[in-house]
C-alpha cells in the first residue's frame, strides 16, 4: 500500500499511535500530520494526499466546517475523507456523511478496521 | 414568533361631547329603561292633555245648554201670556165662551212653564231678571183672570176699555223684560258654541301630535338601542372570537366608555395584553429551554469525545503491542488492558446514554415493532455466547403478528442486556427462557428467565440501581454495572417498564412490559421458526463469500455483522455511504452487495445504477435491504435487476436464505434472479 495519506488531529497521542501502525504496517505510506483545522486544510492543499483521516473535534473548527471547506476547494474536492469521532451518535454520524465525508470510523477505532478503511483508498 | 399588536388609529377613537359622554356612562339597565320611558311619558302626557281639554269642552257644552234652556222657557213664559190676552180679547168682543179656549190651555202651562223658567235662571243675574219677568207675567195672568171675570159678569165694552189698555201695557212691559232676559243667554250660547267647536278641533290635533311624538319617541328609543348598544355588543362579540382566534382586536371607537359594554371592551384589551405578555413570556421560556438543551446536548457530545480520545491511544497502542513479538506475561497484560478499556469504553457509552435519558434528550422513535424477529435476532446474536458456557435458548412461539410500540433498536439492547445477564450469570449448561405474551389489551409483556442461582428478595431492587453488580466482585463476570439501570429507563423511555423476580437456588426472570401495538402483518417467512444458528462448520458455504454491506445505520450495521460472523466463510465489509460502496465494489468485485436505499448523499438507487453502468460492478448480485416497500419503487428494482428485497427490520433468517443462495450460485452468475421479500 502507497500513497500520501494526511492524518488531521489535535490529540498528540493519537497522531503517534497512527505514526507508528503506518510505519509498522505500511510503510509504504507516507504520513503527513497536522494538529488544527487551517493547517490541515493548507497541508491538503500543498500535499495532496490520497486520503484525509480527519478528527471531528479540533480546536475552534468542526470537523463538519472542515469537510464543507474541503469540498468547497477545487484542488481537495476529489480527496476522500474518513471521519474519526468520538462521538458517534446517529444524528452526527448522519451529519457528517450528509456534508461529504466517504466514510466515518467511531473513536477508540480499532486498528485492524483502520488499516482495512485506508487500504480501501489506496493502492 | 412576533406578536402584531394593532394600536387604535387616533381617527377611529370618537372624542364624546359631554352629554353623549354622560350617556355612555349611564349603566345598560338605566339605558333600557329611557328608552322605554320615552315614549311612555310623551303618551302618558299626550293622555292627560286631552283629558284636561274634553273636560272643559263638556263645561263650555253645559253652560250653553244651560242658556239655551233659559231663552226656551222665557220665551215659552210670555207665549202663554200672548195666548192668555188673545183669547181674553176675543171673548170680550164676542162674548162667545169658545175664544176662552186658547185662555184656559195657557192658564194650566203657565204653572209649569214658569217653574221651568226659574230652574233655568239659576245665574246670579238672570235671577232678578226672572224674578222680575216672572212677577210681570203673574200679574199679566192675574189681570187677564179679573178681565175675564168682568166679561162673563157682563161688564160693557167701555167699561171694559181701560182695563183692556192697562193690559195691553203690562203685555209690552211683559215682552220687552222676556227679550231682556233672553239676549244675554242667546248671546252666551252663541260665543259657547264657537268655543266647543275650536276645543274640539284642539282634541284633535292634540291626538294627532300625541300620536306622532309617540311613534317619533319609540323610533328614537329604538335608534338609540340599535346604534349605541347593540352595536357596541356586536363589536364586543366580534372582538371576543378575534381573541379566542388570537388575531389582533379591532379598535373599540368609544375606549373610555363607563358602561358594562366599555367594562368589557376594556377587559378584552387586557386580556389581549395578557395573552400578548403570556405568549412573550412563552417565546423567551422555549428558547431559554432550546438553548440549555442545546447546551446539554454539546456537554454530552464532548463528553463523548473527551472520554474516548485517550481510551484510543490506549486501546490502539496495546493493539500496536499485541502486534510484536512479546512474551506470555507480557501478552497477558495487554490483553487486560484491552480489556479494561473495552470494558471503560461501554461504561462510557452507557453512562453517555443514562445522562441523555436523564437530560430528556434521549430520542426514541416509537413505532409499531413486531416481536419475535427482535427476539429472534436477540437469540441469534447471543448464540455464540450462549454456546461458550454450553447454555441452551429456547423461544417458545410467540404469539405471530404481535407487535409493541417500541424503538427497535433500544428494545433489542434491552434484550441483548438481559440476555446476555441470562447468559452470564447462569450455570453451566443452563437454560434461558425467552417468552412473550400480551396480558391486558393494552401490554405486552416479553420475559427472559434464566436457571441461574437467583437473587434474594432484599437485593432485588437494588439490582436496578447503577453499579450493582449483586456477587459480582467475587465472580469473573465481566459487566459495568449499569447495564440494568439502563435498560430500565430505556424501557421507561418507551413507556414500559423493566421487573426483576427470582427464587434463590432456580433462577431470575425478567419482565419487560411495552404498550401493545396493532397486531402486524406477518412477514412472508414470519410463520417458519428458524433455530438459532449454531456455530458448526457449514462447508456447504464454500468459503471466502466477501460481502459488501453499504448502510449508514451503525445499528444494522452491527446486526448484519454480527449475524455474518455465525456464518462461516462470509467476510463482511461494511461502509457508510454510496460512495464508498461504488469505489469499495470496484476495487474489491465482492460476491454481493447488500445496499441501504437511504443513504446520505448519493442515494441508494443512483448507487445502484451507477453499479449497473460499470462494466466491472454490472455482474455483482445487489440485494436492497430497505425501510420503503413501496411497490413503485420495488418495480424500478425489479427491473434494474436486483436479486431480492429484504424489509427493515430484517429478518435474518430470510437474510441467511439469501446468503446461501448466494453462496451456491456464485459460480454461475448473474445470480439467482428470484425476487424474495413483498412483490406488490
Amino acid at each position: 500500500v502507497n500513497g500520501v495519506v494526511l492524518y488531521i488531529d489535535d490529540n498528540q497521542d493519537n497522531i503517534l499511535l497512527v505514526q507508528r501502525l503506518f510505519e509498522r504496517k505500511c510503510p509504504g505510506v507516507q504520513l503527513h500530520t497536522a494538529m488544527t483545522g487551517p493547517d490541515g486544510i493548507g497541508a491538503a492543499i500543498d500535499d495532496q494526499p490520497a486520503l484525509i483521516l480527519l478528527d471531528n473535534r479540533l480546536p475552534g473548527t468542526s470537523g463538519e466546517q472542515i469537510l464543507r471547506q474541503l469540498a468547497a476547494t477545487p484542488a481537495t474536492a476529489a480527496i476522500p475523507v474518513v471521519i474519526l469521532s468520538g462521538d458517534s451518535s446517529p444524528a452526527t454520524v448522519n451529519e457528517l456523511l450528509a456534508a461529504g465525508a466517504a466514510d466515518f470510523l467511531a473513536k477508540p477505532f480499532d486498528i485492524h478496521q483502520l488499516l482495512e478503511t485506508v487500504g480501501r483508498y489506496l493502492h | 414568533v412576533k406578536t402584531r399588536r394593532m394600536r387604535a388609529p387616533p381617527s377611529a377613537a370618537v372624542r364624546p361631547g359631554r352629554m353623549q359622554r354622560w350617556w355612555l356612562n349611564r349603566p345598560v339597565r338605566a339605558k333600557g329603561m329611557v328608552v322605554v320611558a320615552v315614549p311612555l311619558i310623551a303618551l302618558v302626557a299626550v293622555t292627560s292633555a286631552s283629558l284636561v281639554l274634553e273636560h272643559n269642552e263638556r263645561q263650555e257644552r253645559g253652560v250653553a245648554l244651560t242658556a239655551s234652556a233659559l231663552s226656551t222657557s222665557a220665551q215659552q213664559v210670555l207665549s202663554d201670556a200672548v195666548n192668555a190676552e188673545t183669547g181674553v180679547r176675543g171673548y170680550a168682543a164676542t162674548r162667545d165662551p169658545l175664544f176662552l179656549n186658547p185662555y184656559s190651555v195657557s192658564v194650566t202651562r203657565f204653572a209649569r212653564d214658569q217653574a221651568a223658567l226659574r230652574t233655568a235662571a239659576t245665574g246670579e243675574g238672570n235671577s232678578r231678571a226672572e224674578r222680575t219677568a216672572a212677577a210681570t207675567a203673574t200679574t199679566a195672568m192675574a189681570e187677564l183672570a179679573r178681565l175675564r171675570s168682568a166679561i162673563s159678569a157682563g161688564a160693557s165694552v167701555t167699561a171694559l176699555r181701560p182695563a183692556l189698555e192697562h193690559g195691553k201695557t203690562t203685555m209690552d212691559t211683559l215682552r220687552r223684560q222676556t227679550a231682556a232676559l233672553t239676549r244675554g243667554p242667546t248671546a252666551l250660547n252663541l260665543v259657547r258654541r264657537d268655543d266647543v267647536t275650536r276645543l274640539e278641533s284642539t282634541i284633535n290635533w292634540v291626538s294627532v301630535a300625541g300620536l306622532a311624538l309617540g311613534l317619533l319617541a319609540g323610533l328614537i328609543g329604538v335608534m338609540l338601542f340599535g346604534s349605541g348598544i347593540s352595536r357596541r355588543v356586536t363589536r364586543a362579540a366580534a372582538n371576543a372570537d378575534r381573541l379566542g382566534e388570537g388575531q389582533p382586536l379591532e379598535p373599540v371607537p368609544v375606549p373610555s366608555a363607563g358602561d358594562e359594554l366599555g367594562r368589557l371592551a376594556r377587559s378584552l384589551t387586557r386580556a389581549e395584553k395578557l395573552m400578548a405578555r403570556r405568549t412573550t413570556e412563552l417565546i423567551t421560556a422555549r428558547d431559554e429551554a432550546v438553548t440549555a438543551t442545546q447546551a446539554k446536548n454539546t456537554f454530552l457530545s464532548s463528553t463523548s469525545h473527551e472520554l474516548r480520545t485517550p481510551l484510543n491511544a490506549v486501546l490502539g497502542f496495546a493493539q500496536l503491542l499485541q502486534l510484536s513479538d512479546l512474551s506470555q506475561e507480557d501478552e497477558d497484560g495487554v490483553e487486560r488492558i484491552l480489556a479494561a478499556g473495552h470494558h471503560l469504553l461501554a461504561l462510557i457509552n452507557e453512562l453517555i446514554d443514562i445522562a441523555r435519558i436523564e437530560s430528556g434528550e434521549f430520542s426514541v422513535s416509537v413505532e409499531p415493532v413486531a416481536v419475535q424477529p427482535v427476539v429472534e435476532e436477540t437469540g441469534q446474536l447471543m448464540a455464540p455466547l450462549a454456546a461458550s458456557r454450553s447454555i441452551t435458548i429456547s423461544q417458545p412461539g410467540p404469539p405471530p403478528g404481535l407487535a409493541v410500540k417500541a424503538d427497535r433498536q433500544r428494545l433489542h439492547q434491552i434484550l441483548v442486556n438481559l440476555l446476555s445477564n441470562a447468559i452470564k450469570y447462569n450455570s453451566i449448561g443452563g437454560h434461558v427462557t425467552i417468552t412473550c405474551q400480551a396480558d391486558s389489551p393494552g401490554q405486552v409483556s416479553l420475559t427472559v428467565a434464566d436457571t441461574g442461582p437467583g437473587i434474594p428478595a432484599a437485593d432485588l431492587d437494588r439490582i436496578f440501581d447503577p453499579f450493582e453488580r449483586l456477587g459480582a466482585e467475587q465472580s469473573a463476570i465481566e459487566g459495568t454495572g449499569i447495564g440494568l439501570p439502563l435498560a430500565r429507563a430505556l424501557a421507561e423511555a418507551m413507556h414500559g417498564g423493566l421487573t426483576a423476580a427470582s427464587v434463590p437456588g432456580e433462577g431470575t426472570t425478567f419482565t419487560i412490559t411495552l404498550p401493545r401495538s396493532p397486531d402486524l402483518a406477518q412477514a412472508p417467512a414470519a410463520g417458519v421458526r428458524v433455530p438459532v444458528p449454531r456455530i458448526a462448520p457449514d462447508d456447504a458455504a464454500g468459503d471466502g463469500i466477501r460481502v459488501l454491506y453499504i448502510e449508514d445505520n451503525p445499528a444494522n450495521i452491527e446486526v448484519v455483522t454480527r449475524f455474518l460472523k455465525t456464518r462461516p466463510g462470509m467476510r463482511l465489509q461494511s461502509v457508510a455511504s454510496g460512495q464508498a460502496g461504488l469505489e469499495s465494489a470496484t476495487r474489491e468485485v465482492p460476491d454481493l452487495i447488500l445496499l441501504d436505499l437511504h443513504l446520505p448523499g448519493l442515494h441508494g438507487d443512483e448507487v445502484l445504477r451507477r453499479l449497473r453502468d460499470k462494466p466491472a460492478t454490472a455482474g455483482i448480485p445487489v440485494a436492497i435491504l430497505s425501510a420503503e416497500a413501496s411497490p413503485a419503487i420495488i418495480r424500478n428494482l425489479r427491473a434494474s435487476g436486483v436479486i431480492a428485497y429484504l424489509t427493515k427490520p430484517l429478518d435474518l433468517a430470510e437474510l441467511g436464505r439469501l446468503l446461501d443462495s448466494v453462496a451456491a450460485g456464485r459460480d454461475r452468475r448473474p445470480g439467482p434472479a428470484s425476487l424474495t421479500g413483498p412483490i406488490p
